[in-house]
């Protein structure tokens, strides 16, 4: 007998099949137009893009980028969940707000915001140029802007789970005698080490993806790219190289995209880690 | 070694309502060797005082003092003041041997016992609690009567000065609560370390307990040795929460 | 009331209050009382505080100090706001403005219909690789920018596209550089919001609340209409304000597939960029502060319809 709350088949089949097609075109059809693009020139081509010499440069400076902000902000990420899971002080809500603002800012100001203070015609604009410091169209810019862009990442996943397993098990390895390091790494450390993981892939998946904020500090200044902006300029260029030069490169960044999902969904579904970076805000302190 | 609270009172923010006092001016003497119950409904304080004893919670006003000594402004972790959670709080990533070992490995360096030593202590404490083969389980393996003796294992491993046990037997069902509530009074009766216990069971109370301190609204309305309560109770409130 | 404390017979080992008394006084001079339990708050908060401040706050100050900070160019704190207001309200901005909200605004509404579809299927149907289409959800999340704006490109570009070519040949259309490409991709960049906005609540749904309906002798569509829709609502709603947010943001898949040019087809995250090769430092901060003060007007939004929904789940 049909339960009073099935739907009729027809709509079943009308909405599962609407999914599955939006889905199907609008997010997997983009996969496989950047693989067959990619290998169209065949596997030799393919490898010469990926060791040209500019390719070579983006990809190490991408790296570079990842290296440095993922554990800054890591660190960042863990300090803050501590301080605001296991201490009462007036402002929190207040300052999980402001940790979040990077989400909902444009990428391109988050560039801005740098290039307004170390700009030519910035804030430290004269200081750093008298001094000789390059801070734009270099790595400090670069690693300062991914920063901002990938700012709550890690902290984000960690609060809710933090908030979630409490305090009960640090009480008691201080009354057993642990100090502050011994009580990190022996009680707490082990509970939120795939919440780290999780906020961290995430990190590092938007860290080496962002466009807009690097765009603004970096431009295209030779030899300062990272893969997305080598990306742009491979597609911009004139002649017939360019544009299978940016696919085979755009092929390394969704390489990272899947394995990023995949450690995700890996994650989720064994329950480590909290089901999806919830974008409504979390779970503010009761 | 003896314990004792001077005018302690401690208020709860609660948000957007006026504060909550949960202890007010309360001022209390333990024993050495003593082991004296907390007794009151839920929300009278007790549980707040035991934490304040242990260093989980800091007092607005009064004095904490250990054997004479004022402990007040000293952390938890330098009171050495065993503490059995009500939910056990035991690591739930660590094995049993690795729970009760744990407050050895964390000393410093210098007091620290070899891994020989503490092994040997660890499975002492198990032999007490009866837990020998199940030492290598995780805490999750474990029944709740198992998980409290292991918490209890845990709590003594250090050597506590005075050992605190918040409802200890709360969340376990009645024969192993009477099971458990023997081997306690039996583990006193022969280590007379210093004991507080908290619980809303009177029956627990009267049964385990040297002397009894009977817990309302923040305030001590009464202490005494069991037969003494029954006799003479000291107000309404005590006369009808006993029963009598 | 007062407590009655009846003390053991035999004399007892412990010292009596009285001469604590110097101790008492000893304590009181000591100071203030130690306030946090668990170790580390200081340090904790102090390296969250200073790592925030030097990322995301004061480079925003900076921002909004360039607003109103007098320079060569303009000298006095009101010819510094007076260009900021005409970068900000000049026909070239306002028509960015107009291309940047009306097209995420679109693409959210569109996201909005079928991330609703998608997610309603993903929770109350079953279907095989059902766990595989939900995991693609995530997609856009993963996927850089430049990627995604590559790959929607080549796929329509007007004459060698996968479908922008045949597109074109056989009804003239043209995707790639014009509003429909950049709706494409605001569509593509937005979907996951409101599927993962709207899934936990269409599952927390209760059974028996839809149950109680159709004993009442609704059919489904009206206890669709009339229960379970106005329930999902605010859900729904913040969905698309989450993606009509990421849109106006959105920067990277646009440039691949938007021919920029200025007063058709030129976004206002272009318009910034172009301000700060200019060298309007001056304009493109007024352009910023344009974009923030969106960003929170939507966060401002959000938050006003969960509180209400709140509010209103208290009452009743």
């Amino acid at each position: 007998m049909k339960r009073a709350t099935t739907d009729p088949w027809v709509a079943r089949y009308l909405l599962v099949g609407t999914t599955l097609a939006f889905i199907l075109f609008f997010l997997v059809f983009p996969v496989f137009v950047i693989l067959i693009e990619a290998l169209r020139h065949g596997l030799a081509f393919y490898f010469s893009a990926l060791t040209a010499r500019h390719s070579v440069t983006a990809i190490k400076m991408t790296l570079m980028v990842a290296v440095t902000v993922v554990p800054l902000n890591t660190i960042f990420g863990v300090c803050a969940a501590w301080a605001i899971t296991h201490f009462k002080f007036p402002g929190k809500s207040l300052l999980i707000s402001l940790i979040e603002i990077p989400l909902w800012v444009s990428p391109v100001v988050g560039g801005l915001v740098f290039a307004l203070i170390f700009g030519n015609q910035g804030w430290l604009g004269t200081w750093l140029e008298t001094h000789k410091i390059q801070i734009l169209f270099a790595f400090p810019g670069i690693v300062l802007a991914t920063a901002f862009v990938t700012f709550p990442f890690v902290a984000r996943g960690l609060i809710p789970l933090m908030q979630a397993q409490g305090s009960a098990e640090e009480e008691a390895a201080l009354t057993l005698g642990a100090n502050g390091w011994q009580l990190f790494w022996r009680v707490t450390f082990p509970k939120i080490k795939w919440g780290v993981l999780y906020g961290m892939i995430l990190c590092n998946a938007r860290a080496m993806g962002e466009f807009g904020a690097v765009s603004v500090v970096a431009g295209s200044v030779d030899d300062k790219m990272t893969m997305p902006l080598q990306i742009e300029q491979y597609y911009q260029a004139l002649g017939p190289g360019g544009l299978p030069r940016a696919f085979a490169l755009a092929s390394l960044l969704l390489l990272l995209s899947v394995i990023t999902l995949v450690i995700k969904i890996g994650l989720e579904w064994r329950r480590l880690a909290p089901q999806v970076i919830n974008p409504i805000k979390p779970s503010l302190p009761h | 070694m003896s314990v004792a609270v001077s005018h302690i009172s401690k208020r709860f923010e609660t948000h957007g309502h006026r504060a909550v006092p949960a202890l007010r001016d309360v001022s209390l003497e333990v024993q050495t060797g003593e082991l004296l119950a907390l007794l009151g409904p839920s929300g009278s304080g007790k549980t707040t005082l035991l934490r304040i004893i242990a260093g989980l919670e800091i007092a607005d006003a009064g004095q904490v003092f250990f054997s004479g000594e004022e402990v007040t402004e000293k952390s938890a972790y330098e009171r050495k003041a065993g503490f059995v959670f009500q939910a056990y709080a035991l690591f739930q990533h660590m094995t049993v041997f690795e729970n009760i070992a744990f407050g050895l490995r964390v000393l410093p360096r210098k007091k620290r016992p070899d891994a020989e030593a503490i092994a040997k202590r660890v499975r002492e404490l198990l032999t007490l609690i009866q837990l020998e083969d199940h030492e290598k389980r995780l805490p999750s393996q474990l029944s709740g009567g198992q998980r409290q003796r292991v918490a209890l294992a845990r709590a003594l491993a250090i050597e506590p000065r005075v050992l605190l046990l918040d409802e200890p037997f709360g969340a376990l069902d009645a024969k192993v609560r009477r099971d458990l509530r023997k081997w306690l009074r039996h583990f006193h009766d022969q280590t007379h370390l210093t004991s507080l216990f908290v619980t809303h069971d009177q029956d627990e109370a009267f049964e385990l307990a040297d002397r009894v301190v009977i817990f309302n609204e923040g305030r001590i309305q009464q202490i005494g040795v069991p037969a003494t309560l029954r006799q003479n109770p000291a107000n309404d409130f005590v006369r009808e929460f006993l029963e009598v | 009331m007062h407590a009655v404390s009846t003390l053991p017979e035999k004399g007892h080992n412990f010292v009596p209050m009285e001469t604590a008394q110097g101790q008492l006084g000893q304590s009181r001079r000591s100071g203030r009382r130690r306030k946090h339990i668990l170790p580390g708050f200081h340090l904790t908060l102090g390296y969250t505080l200073v790592y925030l401040s030097a990322i995301v706050l004061l480079p925003l100050l900076a921002l909004l100090l360039k607003t109103i900070t007098p320079t060569a160019n303009y000298p006095s704190v009101y010819k510094v706001v007076g260009h900021v207001i005409e970068v900000a309200t000049d026909t070239r901005s306002l028509d960015s403005y107009r291309l940047s909200f009306g097209i995420s605004f679109a693409a959210a509404l569109i996201n909005g219909v079928f991330g609703f579809i998608a997610a309603w299927a993903l929770i109350r149907y079953q279907f095989p690789g059902k766990k595989f289409i939900d995991a693609l959800v995530d997609l856009p999340f993963a996927m850089p920018t430049s990627v995604a704006g590559l790959a929607l490109c080549q796929i329509f570009s007007t004459h060698s596209g996968y479908l922008g070519g045949p597109l074109h040949d056989w009804f003239g259309w043209k995707i790639a550089y014009t509003s429909w490409g950049i709706l494409i991709a605001l569509t593509f960049i937005g979907f996951p919001f409101v599927v993962r906005t709207l899934q936990p609540v269409l599952s927390d749904l209760s059974a028996e609340v839809e149950e109680a309906a159709a004993c009442l002798g609704a059919n489904r569509w009206q206890t669709f209409r009339r229960v379970i829709f106005p329930a999902a609502s605010p859900a729904l709603l913040t969905g698309i304000m989450l993606a009509f947010g990421r849109g106006v943001g959105e920067y990277g898949s646009i440039v691949f597939i938007s021919s920029m040019i200025p007063y058709l087809s030129e976004i206002t995250p272009q318009l910034i960029i172009i301000k700060l090769d200019e060298n309007d430092y001056v304009g493109a901060a007024g352009l910023g502060l344009v974009m923030l003060l969106m960003s929170f007007v939507i966060v401002l939004t959000v938050n006003c319809i969960q509180y209400v929904v709140s509010r209103r789940r208290k009452g009743a």
